[in-house]
């Protein structure tokens, strides 16, 4: 698995716009389908968006930030993910209720659904004060070969 | 991220929107989308065909106004997303409880539906 984006993003919506551009850009350059690569930018922007909403009281400063490194193979794409905000695992949030009707639809939850569906593994640690978490999203059509 | 009026009367409001439905083209057009449906309480078509992308707070969106519409006994109905949107609306189920269709025809007639 080769390595194709590493950066270390501040913890703002700015910092996950520069983010999303470059992996679009690496992704790409890897010949990455397009389905893969959109199942890429939607785990990048669910987890990154939750981390930024939910990880205000973490370290400021170069602590604050969020460190992102993706790779990329001829079966997959893995992404891992590392902040130093409260601890969370989103692969042990609660899953929203979604067969409700309209009226008793929340919205609450449903990005974290999204990545729980397009990821084939979801993993995480606390590792010394940090959130790690680790996402692996198969490659659908179009599979190269190792770059 | 853009909102177009294709076509606003005493019944519908037809909107097309275009971009990137990610946080910060919600954040763009977000007011407008709540006072082009919410707002007027309308039956309303949403065209997705422009739309690139779309992650949870557009779908947040969408639903958060479908509701406010079914308060007032009007129905929204999404019309041609291209596939990578679809699939993502429906991983959403968002699919279940608004319409989402193909044509304008097909959107006619969904809200005609009792």
């Amino acid at each position: 698995m080769n390595e194709a984006l590493s950066m270390t993003l501040p913890r703002t919506f700015a910092g996950l716009a520069q983010l999303s551009e470059r992996a679009g850009q690496a992704l790409a350059e890897a010949a990455v389908d397009a389905k893969t690569a959109y199942a890429v930018q939607v785990v990048i922007e669910e987890l990154v968006s939750n981390i930024i909403r939910h990880g205000q009281g973490g370290d400021a400063g170069p602590d604050g930030d969020i460190q992102v490194l993706m790779a990329i193979d001829s079966a997959a794409v893995q992404l891992h993910l590392a902040d130093s905000g409260p601890a969370f695992d989103p692969a042990a949030a609660p899953e929203p209720e979604l067969d409700v009707p309209l009226e008793a639809r929340q919205v609450g939850g449903l990005g974290l659904h999204l990545v729980r569906s397009m990821t084939e593994h979801l993993t995480y640690e606390r590792v010394n004060g940090q959130n790690r978490v680790n996402a692996r999203i198969a490659r659908q059509v179009g599979v190269q070969a190792d770059q | 991220m853009q909102i177009q009026v294709i076509e606003q009367n005493d019944t519908l409001t037809h909107l097309a929107l275009a971009g990137k439905l990610d946080i910060a083209g919600v954040h763009e057009i977000d007011v407008k989308f709540h006072a082009y449906t919410a707002g007027r309480r309308l039956n309303t078509v949403v065209d997705l065909s422009q739309v690139e992308f779309i992650a949870s707070l557009g779908i947040g969106m969408l639903i958060g106004c479908a509701k406010s519409l079914s308060k007032h006994g009007a129905k929204m109905v999404i019309l041609n997303p291209h596939e990578a949107i679809r699939e993502v609306l429906t991983l959403s189920q968002l699919d279940m409880i608004v319409p989402v269709v193909d044509t304008q025809a097909q959107a006619e007639a969904k809200l005609a539906e009792a």
